[in-house]
């Protein structure tokens, strides 16, 4: 699907708190539809709080965000807990949340698993299971937490495809991971104390 | 714009930061701690002395009913912690109600200084209200609307206090200072119980605007109480806006 | 997520666990065991009773199991809080009412109370129940990240619950010494839609702060 609008996605010295402690140096960045955005640091700085703060979720202590569209209803969030519903099937879960597409299932490799209960899907799989939600669910600005955990070698390769065909379509990501993203022009910033 | 227009403008604005300025000196956290170390030595004593006198005065001096007799004495405890129980819930409820809506830290640290006052007056009223009815009505207890709210006024103060430890820092402050301004039903409730219902509970004794229904011998240590039992409360908040 | 989108899953995570609901109907039908046969008290009353312990426990799972698995998220990020959570309180409040409705309706057979306490006792039951779930939901707001939360639960919504308590306790047993219910019962009325307004308004913006 192609989107229509340019969506810009700045914050201006952001910097967010936990108990009114400041967490890192406050950050500005700037991104355009297309563009992707790294975000790396040590454990415990606080790239989840960061990453709530930009969906809304949280106030930030300092600074500000805007966004040409409202972030609410454009925004695909996939936190720490990947959300997955352990009494539902695949194909039920993908149908409340998003749309139930065969397509993007074959590409993230659950074919043949549609019908199983997630909870009896090893944690991988269900990790494929939150991402084909948020490819799914069709929103121009993914905020993604560790989204390739649990994943082997093949489906960090399919997570990458899919983040790529996502920029094409002129969205835009903003992903903490710790995992190395092989594409150089990703946009990164590192969260310092 | 016309010159006049811009000047006037500008000295209103000055007007109003000047005011902010000066009102924020009363709230910054570190004004108010110094203000309530040095403040709570005098309310402790004043409330030693006052307390004293009023109890003196209750207990042996003033005359005896002419229902009740000596049991009515009871009233100098349980009257002022009724009282205080009503009031420290609203002072909680607006010190939350003014975190909430302006943040205000000092605000926040009232309210959760209130809270253990608070529950503690709440039970020493239905305590002694107990105590006092089993001679007057024949029942520790029973379920009227007076009481019955009361008791609700002693589990909101105990949700608030509980609430506040269970949940991280901020988040408790936040969910904490909701639910006392959602609690703030029950003082209506309370004060009004034995005017709306028919309750074994006696009607209100000190009014606004009418005439206490109380003598003049037996109210006036009745009133020292009561501020005895004020200056208490704001010795205790003051012990605990001293810590930052 | 839509509403009947939330509706529907709901319903499937019910019907697939069904310990949260039939804890509490399994929790209600022990009190009136004990209530019966030990104390050999059959007034309609303990009815309500039961019906009030056995809920307290069924609210604590409204939001607990969506907080620990990061789709309470995804309801913060959808639009109007406040519907979404009426949506999610009804397949629950369905799930625990009309079983107990069941429940009540052969209990009073067995212990006679009689048609007329019986219907009164039901429109009190089904009136109620909303009401308490609404309340239900707001305490479970409050407490919905901390862990082993049922008697927190209790003490905060214990005062919250006294007025309906009160109105559908006169209703029944107006009604069960032939005296005026409806007055009361209006009032219990009255309770429910100011609940239905404030309690999903008043647990959006406590989730977005405990939750958040």
């Amino acid at each position: 699907m192609t989107l229509v609008q340019e969506i810009t996605f700045n914050a201006a010295h952001l910097g967010c708190s936990r108990d009114e402690q400041l967490l890192f140096k406050p950050l500005s960045f700037a991104l355009k539809s297309g563009e992707a955005l790294i975000i790396e640091g040590p454990n415990g700085i606080g790239k989840t709080t960061l990453l709530r703060v930009l969906t809304g979720l949280l106030q930030p202590l300092c600074g500000q965000i805007s966004c040409n569209v409202p972030i609410k209803e454009n925004v695909a969030y996939l936190g720490p807990h990947n959300a997955v519903k352990g009494l539902l099937t695949p194909k039920e879960y993908l149908n409340y949340f998003s749309t139930f597409d065969e397509a993007v299932l074959a590409q993230l490799q659950l074919t043949g698993l549609e019908n199983k209960t997630c909870a009896s899907l090893s944690s991988g799989q269900k990790q494929r299971v939150a991402l084909a939600r948020i490819v799914l669910s069709k929103k121009p600005i993914w905020i993604l937490d560790e989204p390739m955990t649990a994943l082997d070698k093949q489906g960090e390769q399919i997570f990458a495809q899919l983040l790529q065909t996502h920029l094409e379509q002129k969205g835009i990501a903003i992903i903490a991971t710790h995992h190395v993203l092989t594409e150089n022009h990703f946009k990164k910033i590192i969260l310092e104390p | 714009m016309s010159a006049s227009e811009r000047r006037h403008i500008k000295s209103n604005s000055g007007v109003v930061m000047f005011t902010k300025q000066w009102f924020a000196q009363f709230i910054s956290p570190n004004n108010v701690a110094n203000g309530a170390a040095h403040a709570w030595p005098y309310l402790l004593i004043s409330m030693l002395v006052i307390i004293s006198i009023a109890l003196i005065w209750g207990l042996f001096y003033a005359p005896s009913d002419y229902q009740q007799g000596h049991a009515f004495r009871i009233i100098y405890v349980h009257v002022p912690s009724a009282f205080l129980s009503l009031m420290v819930y609203m002072v909680m409820a607006t010190s939350a109600a003014s975190y909430l809506i302006w943040r205000i830290k000092v605000a926040d640290q009232i309210a959760k200084a209130s809270a253990p006052v608070g529950a503690l007056f709440t039970f020493l009223a239905l305590i002694t209200g107990s105590i006092w009815g089993k001679p007057m009505w024949g029942t520790w207890w029973i379920w009227d609307a007076r009481l019955t709210s009361e008791l609700i006024l002693l589990f909101l103060f105990l949700g608030y206090m509980t609430l506040r430890d269970a949940l991280p820092q901020k988040v408790g402050a936040l969910a904490s200072s909701y639910l006392a301004i959602v609690g703030i039903i029950n003082i209506p409730i309370i004060h009004f119980s034995v005017v709306w219902w028919n309750t074994l509970h006696q009607g209100p004794t000190l009014s606004r605007f009418a005439k206490p229904a109380i003598d003049s011998s037996m109210l006036y240590p009745l009133l020292l109480m009561i501020l005895g039992f004020i200056l208490y409360y704001a010795c205790i908040v003051c012990l605990q806006l001293r810590r930052k | 997520m839509s509403l009947a989108n939330l509706f529907k899953c709901e319903t499937l995570l019910l019907l697939r666990n069904p310990q949260s609901w039939l804890q509490g109907l399994l929790f209600f039908t022990l009190v009136m065991f004990i209530l019966s046969f030990v104390l050999d008290a059959k007034a309609p009353l303990f009815i309500w009773l039961a019906a009030l312990l056995a809920q307290l426990l069924a609210v604590d799972s409204l939001f607990k199991q969506d907080y620990l698995d990061g789709s309470l998220d995804l309801l913060l990020l959808g639009e109007s809080l406040p519907i979404l959570i009426i949506g999610k309180i009804i397949p629950h409040l369905l799930f625990n009412l009309i079983p107990l409705l069941v429940l009540t309706l052969l209990l009073s057979m067995l212990w006679e109370f009689g048609l007329h306490v019986t219907m009164v006792l039901l429109a009190t039951l089904t009136l109620g129940m909303p009401i308490l779930f609404l309340l239900g939901s707001l305490g479970a707001a409050f407490t919905v990240c901390v862990r082993n939360s049922s008697l927190l639960t209790g003490i905060i919504l214990l005062p919250f619950y006294v007025p309906a308590l009160l109105f559908a306790a006169s209703a029944v047993q107006n009604a069960a010494l032939g005296l005026p219910w409806q007055g009361s019962m209006a009032l219990l009325g009255a309770n429910f839609i100011l609940m239905l307004i404030l309690c999903p308004l008043a647990s959006a913006g406590i989730l977005k702060v405990t939750a958040g």
